[in-house]
Order: structure tokens, then C-alpha cells, then sequence
């Protein structure tokens, strides 16, 4: 395709762009597009105006005041962990994260899941079972939802790569929710979903393998389950 | 913002009263069902408290960056929901408008940025409106805007390009900002 036509067609299809409109491909070549054309990119700042008026459009309705407590609850939870953590943790994540630090960016999930990092690395037990030798080992996970501190006791049994996560005491998750797992490898990947449960005292096998090193993490997600984290979690082991 | 980005949890409790109403009533436009716009306000309001460190005040308010949260995950989930499900939560909505906007003293949005931006929206031609409400409030792509209208891809497009100029000049004209 010429120049030119490229740079009609993407004239042509900013407003579906701006309005978040166009499938996947086509909004992927307006992107590369944009990137080398600054007259597109002036039109589309101006478009994008109105549509970030759009909201303002919308008859306004009250939030119930549970919602206030319920995100205000987490907020101070996790501010406590953050005082608890010291200073570093209330510094802003570095542009380039480390690959140490890589899985920082599950970005909603940032400071939460990295503080708990840092508590398992600190608080980690790990029980080598004897057993002549049978390989099993069993890790105490940290639990990270202070409101649950005390109340829940959780281990993970790994035997090769295969784990199981023992939970007692475990809340059951609000209507229409699940508890989700998820193994968040050493080299710093997203966390990826080892499957949903609905156990308060019992066990549950990881439907993904872990290697030793690898995070294993449980949290509260909506329906059947996320495609990735979307809560901060409620307990942590370190493989 | 920077004292969220530090963690003071009053800051952000300051935010959360000066967006709450707004951010849910988008949330709730998009989704159409209260306990989905619940869940998606709370993850936006969370979603700011653990990143506020990089909030950029250059790229917009703390208002905008709410909205564009909570339109992104309000719309992802639609788009994961069935043609009925859809339709179901229309109708809920529906059923709810009335009284969630005969009960409520609280506003979206300072009254009369709200007011001046629904009037740019209703001087719209209905064909152009339809097209911009069905794309940003309902999550459809210009395809199936095009199926649905049974009108052209071009069409369609054109439609959407012309109603946010339309938009974009009155603003200009009137001087509403957000």
C-alpha cells in the first residue's frame, strides 16, 4: 500500500480508533501508522477531546456506601503493609523494572503482590519431609490479607514439579467468585492460572507445574475465574 | 496524587469521594448491571492507588485516567458477554435509570460540563449519535455497528468521524473542557 493511501485510510478510521472501534488489526496498523505520522497524531489528540467528554454524558448514579468500605478496607490494609515494609517500598517502581522485579508490573496488582514477595523471601519455611528421601517438600505460604492473618494456615506440597496447596480456615469467596491460583515463574512472567477452587479447609492440586523458585499465589476473582490477577492475593509460597 | 503515589490512604479517600459517583455511573452505563459496575469501580479506584506513582498530570486529570480505566475493563467484559447477557443488562438498566437518577443529588461530573456535553451529544444527527453511543457505551466494533445498521463499513466509519468533529468544534466553540 503507498503512503498516501495508508495515511487516508488511517484519517479515515481515526474516529472508529479514538472511540476504541476498530478490531484488533486494523487498530494495530493505525497504531504503526501514527507512529511515523505526526498530522495523524495531531488529529487524533483533537478527536480524542471529545470523546473523553463522553463520560461526563452519563446520568449520575450513587455508588452504594459498601463499595466505599470495601475499596477503602484494601487501601488501608495495603498502606500498613507498605509503612510495615519501610521507605523502599514506598518508593515509585523504576522505569525498567529488574528482572528481579519483573512481575512489578502486573501493574494493578504492583505493590501488593511485591510486598509479598518480599515477605516470602523474608518468611519462607520450608519443611524438607523426610520420608527417606521421597523428594516432597512442603512450604508454609505467607498470608498477605492481614484480616486474614492468624485465621488461615496454608502449605504447599510440591513433588517435582507437581504441587498441591493445603488451605485451612480459607473464607469462601463472595457470591459469583472463586479462589483462583496462580504460578508466577522465576523468570519474572506474568502469573499464569494453575485453576480455580472453592475449598475452605482441604486440598487442591496445581493444574500447572512448578519449578522450584516459582511463586505460587492464591487470589479472590470474579465468575469462573480471571485471565489474570485482578485482586490482590490473599497468600503466597515460594516454591 | 503524590501523596497517594506515597501511600497516604486519606489521599486517596479524597479522590475516591470526588470520582466515586462518576466513575460508577460509567461503569454502570457501560455493563448495565450494579454488582459488575461495582466490581469494575473497585478495580479502577484500586488500579489508581497502586499505580499512582505514574499518574502524569501532562497526559490528563486524575478523572480522565479514571474513566479510561474503567472504560477499558467495562468494556473488555462486555465484549466477553453473550448477545443475552448483553441485552439482560440493558434491561436492567432500563428498569433502574429512573430511579437511580430521581434519587441521587450527586452529580458525574461538575453540572454543567455534564449539561453542556449532553447537549453536543443530542444536537448530533440520530444516525451519527447512534453510532458514537453503540461504539463507546456498548463495545461494538465498526463491523458490527455496520451489520447491525445494515449500512457500509465506510458509512459507519464516516459517521463516527463526523459526529466527534461535530463534537470536538462545538467544545472548541463553547469552550467545554473536562
Amino acid at each position: 500500500m503507498s503512503a498516501d493511501l495508508e495515511h487516508r485510510k488511517c484519517m479515515e478510521s481515526l474516529g472508529a480508533y479514538a472511540l476504541g472501534a476498530l478490531p484488533d488489526g486494523e487498530a494495530e496498523r493505525v497504531r504503526q501508522h501514527l507512529d511515523g505520522c505526526r498530522e495523524c497524531r495531531a488529529e487524533l489528540e483533537w478527536l480524542r477531546a471529545a470523546v473523553d467528554a463522553l463520560p461526563a454524558s452519563v446520568p449520575p448514579i450513587e455508588p452504594p456506601p459498601e463499595l466505599k468500605a470495601r475499596v477503602m478496607e484494601i487501601v488501608e490494609s495495603e498502606a500498613e503493609l507498605l509503612r510495615a515494609a519501610g521507605e523502599p517500598a514506598d518508593r515509585p517502581p523504576p522505569p525498567s523494572p529488574t528482572p528481579r522485579r519483573r512481575w512489578f508490573s502486573i501493574g494493578a496488582l504492583a505493590p501488593a503482590v511485591a510486598l509479598a514477595a518480599v515477605c516470602v523471601v523474608a518468611l519462607v519455611v520450608m519443611l524438607v519431609v523426610s520420608g527417606g528421601g521421597s523428594g516432597i517438600r512442603v512450604i508454609n505460604a505467607q498470608i498477605v490479607d492481614p484480616a486474614l492473618a492468624g485465621r488461615v494456615h496454608a502449605s504447599l506440597r510440591v513433588q517435582g514439579t507437581e504441587a498441591q496447596l493445603r488451605v485451612s480456615g480459607l473464607p469462601a469467596p463472595p457470591a459469583d467468585h472463586v479462589d483462583q491460583l496462580w504460578v508466577q515463574h522465576s523468570t519474572g512472567a506474568p502469573p499464569r492460572s494453575a485453576g480455580t477452587f472453592v475449598v475452605q479447609s482441604g486440598s487442591v492440586s496445581l493444574s500447572r507445574p512448578v519449578r522450584r523458585g516459582d511463586l505460587v499465589l492464591v487470589s479472590v476473582e470474579p465468575g469462573r475465574g480471571s485471565a489474570a490477577p485482578t485482586t490482590a492475593p490473599l497468600l503466597v509460597a515460594r516454591a | 496524587m503524590q501523596l497517594v503515589a506515597k501511600g497516604d490512604p486519606r489521599a486517596f479517600e479524597t479522590i475516591y469521594e470526588r470520582h466515586c459517583t462518576a466513575v460508577f455511573s460509567l461503569a454502570y452505563r457501560i455493563c448495565g448491571i450494579r454488582s459488575t459496575a461495582e466490581e469494575i469501580a473497585q478495580e479502577a479506584f484500586l488500579a489508581i492507588w497502586r499505580s499512582g506513582a505514574r499518574y502524569d498530570r501532562t497526559r490528563g486529570s486524575v478523572r480522565t485516567w479514571l474513566f479510561g480505566i474503567v472504560h477499558n475493563r467495562a468494556i473488555d467484559m462486555l465484549r466477553r458477554t453473550t448477545v443475552h447477557e448483553r441485552r439482560r443488562a440493558a434491561d436492567e438498566q432500563a428498569a433502574e435509570g429512573l430511579e437511580a437518577a430521581e434519587r441521587t443529588d450527586v452529580e458525574a461530573a461538575p453540572r454543567e460540563t455534564a449539561r453542556s456535553v449532553r447537549v453536543l451529544i443530542d444536537e448530533l444527527p440520530s444516525e451519527q449519535r447512534r453510532v458514537v453511543e453503540l461504539a463507546y457505551f456498548g463495545g461494538f466494533t465498526h463491523e458490527e455497528i455496520a451489520q447491525m445498521l445494515g449500512a457500509p463499513l465506510g458509512t459507519v466509519k464516516g459517521r463516527m468521524r463526523l459526529a466527534l468533529e461535530r463534537m470536538r468544534s462545538s467544545m472548541a466553540a463553547s469552550e467545554v473542557a473536562l
